[in-house]
């Protein structure tokens, strides 16, 4: 479980501020969906939580225990995905198996099965350029699910795609969530995508942010949401938020 | 740029090279400046002795050993200096502050240091290129994006992880490409330092023959110094393909970027222009020119300049007519399908560069016929008149058809004109030849575009009389040229061998037009334009053949 309590983050030496007291937490197998105007925090955030970015006040306990850096169980997706151009996809599937010593014969097991069932067992000997922006987000998801992780932290994980991409990755993510019981916190400006994947839904103020309104959004989880009338008024009652000021 | 590419514009810029040269070499007139012909003779003539290569052998040796230890070095030192910002703050200001000090200057120095053999030499390449590679690596080191490092770092990577698997990789082409762009310096340091206190080298050969006033034996070791520089360049491409495949496209595009500011750039668009005028067909015009030069070699003597005139001719006409063609038909062109992808239409070239390059065309083609004569000077107006006209006849007569034929068949009579100062009846044969032949395979090609031509109000023997009497019109011309060509042997009595030669021209005339049915015009195509390549060429060899064996058997 996540637990972070009067978060502050400020850069340039204290003249930039960009989380202001910011509280939430995030239980076991939960996933919340975290909106708000482009450039209120949201990045940052995830840095922090990823054990990237330091120098904060408040409290950042993940499973009880203060963060310091980096964590095993916790995987990160960078915005644009940060897919190393050099490397093939399946060298960037087995990079962070590799840094963490996983012996090869188990490398070559988890990332087949998992370019197997992400559809890009053909694709294997590619260059990320040669691929397209559904493609290279799931050479990152396999990437990150290589990790075995506990938590998974996105950023705005298909804001590049188009539509029919974007919904059939959507329902994947639910189906890779449910399979690996993940904790997982995704970072979007869609109210829609916020709507479809948050069981949780956090709505942020402009900057510096504040968190506006928790949102419970239990009925998230299945596909078949998207064209239900309780997914339409709770993406009104989102946007409703967000325009309050 | 893909290798064929590549090849036709290594091929273009040397003919571009040796064009300027010859032209050079006739204004400056003296023995400092040998023509090319005569320097390329003398680099083959070298080029098959000992004493050559082992020139060639040291030089090569001293830059490519300077260039390896150069890398080794500045590599990894360029990789450190761009990833600790704690080494970078302390050594990049005395980097950035003798980087613009040209290194050459430390020559004495070195020399003083380390005697006058190869050591020195090396020495000083090898600074003057670490110092390259050192800051290309480093500048790639600082580009690199800040979010593969964090990628990693969430992953829990170490320093040595992140310089494994993102700096070492990202910042490698920076260093090939470091390579490939200082050659040129390499090479011309090699020139530096081989030009004195040594023996060997192809710099030494360069001063030694200049010393003995030996001009041509100079461009020996100039042709192979370039070699040795295109050899090395070719070399850090091919190697930043093959260890960067990543890279493959972007090395590609980066080409066709950096043209836009260099030499290449130009060369680039001629090969634009060359597909627009299709240089290939020029080529394959050429054999009637030396067709007709073997002709009238029997009544006047021939020499290189007099050929080199023709050829260049040749080309400044051919493309003038081509360029001012597709200009003239631009607006035509873009609503026929099958024209529609040509440059001009498809807007890969702008109207105002076909005008400077049909004024250039002229110009080379003027100027030609005036290095040939002062006759050929002023007939060269007229013959760009009727080339051009040729394009408008379509708008009003069925016998544009004709008229292009008349236009390509000036071609012999031209050449008789440039070397016998007059004009035969003996060479009005090949142009009849030349004329109807063309002109009835215009016919067979605008068949093609009937439909077009009739929509357009267009005038073509096929859109007028229709396709059944077009391909009758094409029989009855190519059977009035084989009758034309045969007749040949009579006239300039030549021997035997040339009928064997018109009767495979025949057969290829008659297979073609079996191919071709009024109800099915496919076969029109590119096997069809190279079988009449193999005709003209057929043609060159024909007369050549039965002019040099007239008399031997
Ligand atoms: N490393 C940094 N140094 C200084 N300012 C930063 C840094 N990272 C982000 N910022 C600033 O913090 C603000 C929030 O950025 P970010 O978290 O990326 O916003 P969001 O992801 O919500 O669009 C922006 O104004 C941005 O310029
Ligand atoms: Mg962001």
């Amino acid at each position: 479980m996540i637990h972070v309590e009067s978060l502050h983050k400020e850069f340039d030496s204290g003249s930039l501020q960009v989380l202001n007291d910011v509280n939430f937490s995030v239980d076991d197998g939960e996933s919340m969906a975290i909106i708000g105007p482009s450039g209120c925090g949201k990045t940052t955030l995830l840095y922090i939580l990823a054990g990237l970015t330091g120098h904060v006040t408040g409290t950042v306990m993940v499973d009880g225990n203060s963060l310091k850096g980096p964590s095993r169980d916790t995987a990160f997706i960078l915005q644009d995905f940060g897919l190393l151009p050099w490397k093939t996809v399946w060298q960037n599937v087995c990079l962070g198996m590799k840094l963490r010593g996983v012996s090869r014969k188990d490398q070559q097991i988890t990332a087949e099965s998992l370019l197997e069932g992400l559809g890009l067992a053909g694709h294997r000997g590619y260059y990320p350029t040669r691929l397209s922006g559904g493609e290279k987000q799931r050479v990152a998801i396999a990437r990150a699910l290589a990790l075995k992780p506990k938590i998974l932290l996105m950023d705005e994980p298909f804001s590049s795609l188009d539509t029919f991409s974007r919904e059939k990755l959507q329902n994947t993510l639910l189906e890779i969530r449910k399979l690996n019981q993940l904790t997982m916190i995704i970072v979007t400006h869609s109210i829609e995508e916020a709507v479809f994947l948050g069981n949780k839904i956090m709505v942020m103020s402009q900057r510096p942010a504040q968190v506006k309104a928790i949102v419970a959004n239990p009925k998230a989880g299945h596909p078949s949401y998207r064209s239900e009338d309780t997914f339409f008024a709770m993406c009104r009652k989102i946007r409703e938020m967000m325009e309050e000021t | 740029m893909n290798s064929k590419r590549m090849t036709f514009s290594y091929i273009l810029s040397f003919a571009l090279v040796i064009l300027v040269w010859k032209v050079a070499a006739m204004g400056v007139s003296s023995p400092v400046l040998p023509p090319p012909e005569e320097a390329l003779h003398a680099f083959v003539a070298s080029a098959s002795t000992m004493v050559f290569w082992k020139h060639f052998g040291i030089s090569a040796y001293r830059v490519i050993v300077s260039i390896l230890v150069a890398w080794c070095l500045a590599f990894p030192a360029g990789i450190i200096i761009g990833y600790s910002r704690r080494i970078d703050m302390v050594l990049s200001p005395m980097i950035f502050m003798t980087y613009p000090i040209p290194k050459v200057v430390l020559l004495p120095v070195i020399l003083l240091l380390f005697g006058l053999g190869d050591f020195s030499k090396i020495i000083l390449i090898g600074i003057i290129l670490f110092f390259q590679i050192l800051v290309a690596t480093r500048d790639g080191v600082k580009s690199i994006d800040e979010k593969y490092y964090d990628s990693l770092l969430s992953m829990g990577a170490t320093d040595w992880d992140i310089i494994r698997e993102v700096v070492f990789p990202a910042a490698l082409p920076h260093s090939f490409t470091a390579l490939r762009i200082t050659t040129g310096t390499a090479i011309s340091v090699l020139f530096f330092v081989e030009s004195f206190a040594t023996t060997s080298g192809l710099g030494y050969m360069i001063m030694d023959s200049w010393a003995r006033a030996a001009y041509t034996e100079i461009f020996v070791g100039i042709i192979g110094m370039s070699i040795l520089g295109l050899a090395l360049y070719e070399t850090f491409r091919y190697l930043e393909r093959k260890v960067c495949p990543w890279r493959a496209n972007e090395v590609d595009k980066q080409d066709e970027e950096s043209t836009a500011t260099s030499v290449t750039h130009i060369l680039s668009r001629i090969i634009i222009y060359a597909h627009m005028i299709k240089f290939s067909h020029t080529v394959f015009a050429l054999p009637f020119a030396l067709a007709s030069l073997v002709l009238v070699w029997r009544i006047a003597p021939l020499d290189s300049n007099t050929v080199f005139w023709v050829i260049m001719a040749m080309v400044g006409s051919r493309s003038a007519a081509m360029g001012f063609n597709r200009y003239a038909d631009a607006a035509i062109d873009s609503k026929n399908e099958r024209t529609a992808v040509r440059e001009l239409p498809a807007g890969t070239i702008s109207r105002h560069d076909v005008v400077i390059f049909i004024v250039l065309s002229s110009l080379l083609f003027v100027v030609s016929a005036a290095m040939l004569s002062l006759l050929c000077f002023w007939l060269s107006f007229p013959v760009l008149f009727i080339l051009f006209f040729y394009s408008y006849t379509k708008r009003f007569t069925w016998l544009s058809h004709i008229i292009l034929g008349f236009g390509i068949s000036l071609v012999p009579m031209a050449v008789w004109v440039a070397v016998a100062g007059t004009l035969s009846s003996r060479i009005a044969v090949l142009s009849l030849f030349l004329m109807t032949y063309i002109a009835g395979f215009d016919i067979l090609y605008s068949c093609q575009d009937i439909d077009f031509d009739r929509q357009e109000k267009l005038y073509s023997i096929p859109a007028v009389f229709g396709i059944q009497n077009a391909l009758r019109a094409s029989t009855f011309l190519h059977i009035v040229s084989v009758l034309f060509l045969a007749s040949l042997y009579w006239i300039f009595a030549l021997h035997p061998v040339f009928l064997v030669f018109v009767v495979v021209i025949a057969v290829l005339f008659f297979v073609e037009h079996r191919l071709v049915k009024p109800n099915d015009l496919t076969k029109i195509n590119v096997a069809f334009y190279h079988i009449n390549s193999i005709i003209s060429v057929l043609l060159f060899v024909a007369i050549l053949a039965g002019e040099l064996l007239r008399g031997v058997l």
